[in-house]
């Protein structure tokens, strides 16, 4: 007990626990305060709240597997069970979410920790990529939503591993890696690897507060501007082009990538536009949404330099645009 | 230019207790279910826990070092973190309530938003001897008014609908839509499904936005607008149920 009592600098404890219990009789009280707000505003409010309160678990379940691999996991525990061959690499790569099914917000968090573990950049994008596709709960669910069409899985996940191989390819062609990703993460990774840590436990909590530093700034401006296109943009303009073989195409990625949804559900609110659109349009959304969105490439600026993001997102949208189109052409 | 502001450390603590204790509270309250769709209100309190726990260890197990409260910080840095702030001070003053009617009206697409796969409803239920058509929720009926404009399957049936007041696409003066939100994951998804009911200049008696019960029987449209409407018998102006949206 009395080791127990010399662990904790008990004023911080309090203050931390004193501003809980600040916060929550502040909601509770403002509760009963009928605000006359316009509705615009209002739904803004809804929207911003509903992303970042669905994001959060999946960031705080990335962040603590990222400070695991970090904190607990030997340094080349990772690096040294994979292939040398970098396209068997890759490929190996884009199925560790089949390991780690949580939807791409709690792979960002993980993309850093394997990096600052050994990860080329090239070698994160793959992952980044795969992962929220290729890993059981959101084929499951694909599967759940389009029972009888195959053909949607199958492309889905042949997409998926496509784009996110190609990408990590072409980007492994960058001689200075390190020129890919943010200064800042560089200069944290190497501060990090010369740093020599004593105890575990303090060192795995200590990265846990530096992350939310990083990601939640980046998540909470990703949520404003979703918000913000849900309120002003109509999305009814949007679907009025849902018969058109390419424009379906292109809408659907558009919707993709303002709605920001989770990819593990993802395909049952596809599964609304299936009556209207064409199976390419719905592939393509199922296939670019998960890897490139407002809130995404939010987070992903915490890493990745604009440059990268740009190049990223635009041979992402051109791959996912041409497997809508094959699918199209096919079916 | 840079300023001295919150660091980028406090900012995220400050930013993970606001909102892991809003989601807490929301959860406590039967609230939450405004923003996500039930299914991860378990998982979200869970996470939301071990997060708090792990930040609040953070902060006051010895070994752990924090930067300064304040540093100098780039403008946009420190514009961002302002605006965070901002929006977890909005978040906690503004009383939680699901989409409105402004939303809605800028969905407005029934027919490409609802498929027969969200609905068990069928045309043979019209005519099953049981009246089984009794027990339709919105969704049902907004699912067949989707796919069947023949007023001849619908005329006569009666339904009790629970929504809010839509005006739609049209901004019909005879027509507005009793609308309720489908959700798939969290509120960015929602999808509106409307039932058409019929009240010549219905502005003057339900503004827009207001939860109503509505009774009443469908009939062919008398005027311009959607082939089918629901014909109000009874109407109840109620509070936005707890439950807000349809799954």
């Amino acid at each position: 007990m009395e080791q127990a009592l010399r662990i904790f600098h008990w004023r911080k404890l309090v203050i931390g626990l004193a501003a809980i219990g600040v916060i929550a009789t502040a909601r509770n009280a403002t509760d009963y305060m009928a605000l006359d707000v316009p509705r615009q505003l209002q739904d803004f409010m809804t929207f911003a709240t509903s992303i970042l309160v669905e994001s959060l678990p999946f960031i705080l379940l990335g962040i603590f597997l990222s400070v695991a691999v970090q904190v607990w996991l030997p340094r080349t525990a990772i690096t040294r069970w994979l292939p040398a061959k970098g396209w068997l690499r890759r490929l190996y790569i884009s199925c560790f979410g089949v390991f780690l099914p949580v939807c791409e917000c709690g792979n960002l968090p993980l993309a850093r920790g394997l990096v600052a573990r050994g990860l080329t950049p090239a070698e994160s994008l793959t992952f980044l990529l795969a992962a929220p596709i290729l890993n059981p709960i959101t084929l499951f669910t694909t599967w759940q939503a389009f029972p009888g069409d195959f053909k949607i899985l199958l492309a889905r996940a042949f997409g998926a591993l496509l784009i996110a191989n190609v990408v990590g390819w072409l980007f492994s062609k960058h001689r200075r890696q390190e020129e890919l990703l943010k200064p800042e993460f560089v200069a944290a990774c190497r501060a990090e690897e010369k740093a020599h840590h004593h105890e575990r436990v303090s060192h795995g909590l200590e990265l846990f507060n530096k992350e939310l530093g990083t990601l939640l700034p980046a998540l909470f401006i990703g949520a404003i501007i979703a918000a913000a296109v849900q309120v002003l943009v109509p999305r009814d303009v949007l679907l009025s082009v849902g018969g058109s073989t390419i424009l379906s195409i292109a809408v659907m990625m558009v919707l993709a990538f303002v709605v920001a949804i989770c990819s593990n559900v993802d395909a049952f609110f596809a599964l609304a536009f299936s009556n209207t659109f064409s199976v390419g349009s719905i592939v393509s959304f199922l296939v670019f949404g998960p890897m490139i969105d407002i809130k995404m490439l939010s987070l992903m600026r915490t890493t990745y330099t604009a440059k990268t993001l740009g190049l990223v997102t635009a041979l992402v949208t051109l791959f996912s645009l041409a497997i809508g189109l094959g699918v199209n052409y096919a079916f | 230019m840079r300023f001295k502001w919150f660091g980028e450390y406090w900012t995220g603590v400050a930013l993970m207790l606001v909102l892991a204790t809003l989601a807490a509270w929301l959860a406590i309250r039967g609230k939450l279910d405004l923003y996500v769709h039930p299914r991860y209100i378990w998982f979200t309190v869970v996470m939301c826990g071990a997060g708090l726990l792990a930040v609040l260890l953070g902060l006051a197990v010895k070994g752990t070092h924090q930067p300064p409260l304040f540093q100098r910080r780039g403008a946009a840095a420190a514009a961002i973190g302002a605006v965070c702030l901002l929006l977890c001070m909005v978040m906690v003053v503004l009383r939680p309530v699901g989409l409105t009617s402004s939303a809605a009206s800028q969905r407005d697409a029934n027919a490409a938003a609802l498929s027969l796969n969200d609905s068990t409803a069928s045309v043979a239920d019209l005519a099953a001897p049981d009246a089984a058509y009794q027990r339709f929720t919105a969704k049902e009926w907004a699912a067949l008014l989707a796919q069947n404009a023949d007023p001849g399957l619908f005329e006569g049936k009666k339904a009790n609908l629970t929504g809010f007041v839509s005006p739609g696409a049209a901004n019909n003066p005879s027509v507005f839509q009793l609308s309720r939100f489908i959700i798939s994951c969290c509120a960015v998804d929602a999808r509106p499904i409307s039932v058409p009911v019929y009240q010549p200049n219905w502005k003057a008696a339900y503004p827009e936005n207001q939860w109503l019960e509505v009774s009443g029987s469908f009939i062919a449209n008398p005027d311009s607008g959607p082939p089918v409407v629901l014909r109000i018998e009874q109407a109840k102006k109620v509070p936005e149920p707890a439950e807000p949206y349809v799954y």
